[in-house]
């Protein structure tokens, strides 16, 4: 059940090894052919210590799903607004902390019924414990 | 860097014209990010679902926004801030179009409006993105 309950639920924080080859692949998909996130030569050409990890690679840190997220019938689901805050870049071969934390739960009554709109963070921190980014989601719950 | 100040204040952003997404995409995107969530990649699940048919993960047109918006940051600029809000389900066989504007430009700071449009010149997304002056040459 969502429900305001879940407001200030944190998750366990989840370690995650940024890869080359999770980059690389990732730029594929979207097919992105920006050097700095297939060649190790050119990052480094750019004072990078290896490969960039894309704006949005933070979307692949979902390792471990909340429970209430597994529970969500997934095609009553919608992606509303997603936000990015970035503190600095990260890179490949850093090792990164990821915490989930759901911030805002909060109903609307549309044309098309009930709408139940869940707000979570999920925060990135680096081997020095510092804050690196701040990705925002809003998921949208349909009935 | 010398005293050269960074701009992108009159002058046009080349719009990014990605090329038509396709199903395998979808798959390989799914694979990439961990998001396999049915309506994406399964079809038949899709097709009976009430969104009648798969659509693409909102995040791969954001990640196209990514791109584009690394690429305007180029080596003067660093990205701050990246907020996009979903506007209309994308197709396989959709052609996804990135354009920016300069909202405004101030003490270095730069407000971008990020669009991505779809072949029927509809906003799919609708962002905004802080870019600030790289203040040293190098990584942050």
């Amino acid at each position: 059940m969502i429900d305001r309950s879940l407001i200030g639920k944190v998750n366990e924080p989840v370690y995650l090894d940024i890869e080359k080859g999770a980059i690389r692949k990732f730029a594929r998909a979207i097919g992105d052919d920006n050097p700095v996130y297939h060649d190790e030569a050119a990052a480094k050409a750019k004072g990078y210590p290896s490969l960039l990890a894309p704006l949005t690679f933070p979307t692949t840190f979902r390792e471990i799903e909340p429970e209430w997220y597994t529970k969500i019938d997934k095609s009553t689901l919608l992606h509303g607004e997603q936000e990015y805050e970035y503190f600095r870049r990260f890179y490949a071969g850093e090792r990164i902390k990821c915490i989930e934390k759901v911030i805002d739960v909060f109903e609307k009554t549309g044309r098309n019924g009930k709408l139940t709109f869940i707000v979570r963070d999920k925060e990135g921190f680096d081997g020095a414990e510092e804050l690196i980014f701040r990705e925002r989601q809003t998921l949208v719950v349909r009935g | 860097m010398g005293m050269e100040s960074k701009t992108l204040l009159n002058k046009q952003i080349p719009k990014l014209v990605k090329q038509p997404i396709t199903r395998v995409q979808l798959s390989q995107y799914a694979g990439a990010s961990g998001d396999f969530n049915r309506i994406h990649i399964d079809e038949e699940f899709a097709r009976n679902s009430p969104l009648k048919g798969v659509i693409a993960h909102g995040m791969l047109s954001m990640g196209f926004l990514g791109q584009y918006l690394d690429k305007i940051a180029g080596d003067d600029f660093h990205v701050k801030n990246f907020k996009v809000r979903f506007r209309a389900m994308v197709r396989p066989g959709d052609t996804i179009t990135c354009a920016a504007e300069v909202m405004n430009e101030e003490n270095q700071v730069i407000s971008l409006d990020l669009k991505a449009l779809n072949q029927h010149n509809e906003p799919v997304i609708l962002g905004e993105a802080i870019l600030l002056a790289k203040e040293e040459e190098g990584y942050l």
